[in-house]
């Protein structure tokens, strides 16, 4: 057999391998993620999260009856659901729980402590979900209920750095135009630049699933001799667009990563 | 297929080198952006299909989807679709990058919030590069 069949086969060996080991069974025992320990539960349900692409509800349960519930993609909690409140019964499915937005980040972080404390022998069990993720469900990432539970960099701390953000971009765009203004929408730099970002943001995508409305930044470039490069921020709800030489592309990438709460 | 069935090794191989060469880089993947297909990669850390073929997918809706197809009609200057494009948050950076021989390929890169983006897609581009000339 040649090397790359070789290669091939040793993986499809890895694949069946792992998919007679895979969770998901909703009934079974489950896979034990941590022992114990306020933190190390936290943290093993964070990577859980962290670790989940495709939509499944992820369910944890731990030694003292505990169980929360989750309905998770693209590494946010779209939904909750634990005992506690819940009432009497462990939640078997999340059919009745609402949707989550990024504010309930708190609320998510306080059930999953409530959990997590005094618990001992934590295991998950995933099921696939297969229904669509509603239009406009944002849902909680992940890195925001490690902020909360973790004590990471606080919510609010945000704020001045897209203004600072958006004032380092205008030292040196061709154009920005910033959507959800304090003055409303602005157009900075050269006009007409300013007005195609304009047109282009009143023809932009619906946003659908929770990917595209977290927090990001994506730039296009490539798009030819003497064109700029093109970023569009989505960052606490508003939208900017920003034109800018090919060159002052790492310094741009760099004021932005900041505002979006990067860890450096 | 058949290109990266005989040629497999020395793709992985550009790919792996692609991949220490910079510390901050946590995955390559050649995908064709036409099928979603990741052809060949190389990870820091084991990882999951799953994974990759996410990462295939941000590069497909980045490369070729709507908003992308909009910034050219307006920005381009040789009518051509977004040659590279990097979506970041907070603790990472994508640069996908497509190939100049077969506007259908492309490497997708995940890495490191802090790592040197035009760095990378310098190095991205001459690894499609040569890629394409093994053609």
């Amino acid at each position: 057999m040649p090397d790359s069949g070789l290669e091939d086969a040793t993986r499809l060996a890895g694949v069946l391998a792992g998919l007679a080991t895979v969770t998901d069974d909703i009934c079974g025992p489950g896979r034990r993620i941590s022992r114990g320990g306020a933190g190390q539960v936290q943290k093993a349900i964070l990577q859980e999260i962290d670790e989940t692409v495709l939509r499944r509800q992820v369910m944890f349960t731990n030694d003292r009856g505990g169980v929360v519930a989750l309905d998770v993609a693209e590494r946010r909690v779209l939904r909750v659901s634990d005992s506690q409140s819940a009432g009497t019964a462990p939640p078997s499915s999340l059919g009745n729980a609402s949707f989550l937005t990024g504010e309930d980040a708190d609320a998510v972080a306080r059930t999953l402590e409530a959990f997590s404390v005094s618990a001992t022998d934590v295991h998950v069990r995933t099921a696939l979900i297969s229904d669509p993720i509603p239009a406009g469900v944002i849902g909680v990432s992940s890195h925001d209920l490690s902020r909360h539970l973790l004590g990471e960099t606080p919510l609010n701390a945000q704020t001045k750095t897209v203004e600072t953000a958006i004032a380092e971009c205008r030292s040196f765009a061709f154009a920005l135009f910033d959507r959800d203004g304090a003055e409303g929408e602005q157009i900075t730099g050269q006009a007409a630049m300013g007005r195609e970002l304009q047109a282009l943001d009143a023809a932009v995508t619906a946003d659908n699933g929770a990917d595209s409305q977290a927090d990001h930044c994506t730039v296009w470039a490539g798009l030819g001799p003497d064109a700029p490069v093109v970023l569009l921020v989505r960052c606490q709800g508003r939208r900017l667009w920003v034109a800018c030489d090919p060159e002052q592309l790492e310094a741009c990438i760099a004021c932005w990563a900041n505002a979006l709460g990067s860890p450096d | 297929m058949h290109r990266v069935t005989v040629n497999d090794m020395s793709v992985k191989d550009r790919l792996d080198g692609f991949r220490t060469r910079f510390a901050g880089c946590k995955a390559v993947a050649f995908a064709d952006l036409s099928t979603g297909m990741v052809l060949s990669s190389s990870t820091r850390e084991k990882t999951t299909q799953e994974h990759l073929d996410a990462l295939c997918q941000k590069a497909t809706v980045s490369l070729n989807g709507d908003d992308a197809t909009r910034v050219a009609a307006a920005f381009s200057t040789s009518r051509c679709m977004p040659q590279t494009a990097v979506l970041f948050d907070r603790t990472q950076q994508y640069c996908f990058v497509r190939s100049a021989h077969d506007n259908k390929e492309a490497l997708c890169i995940l890495c490191d919030s802090d790592a040197p983006v035009t760095d990378i897609m310098a190095a991205a581009v001459q690894v499609l590069d040569a890629i394409g000339m093994e053609v």
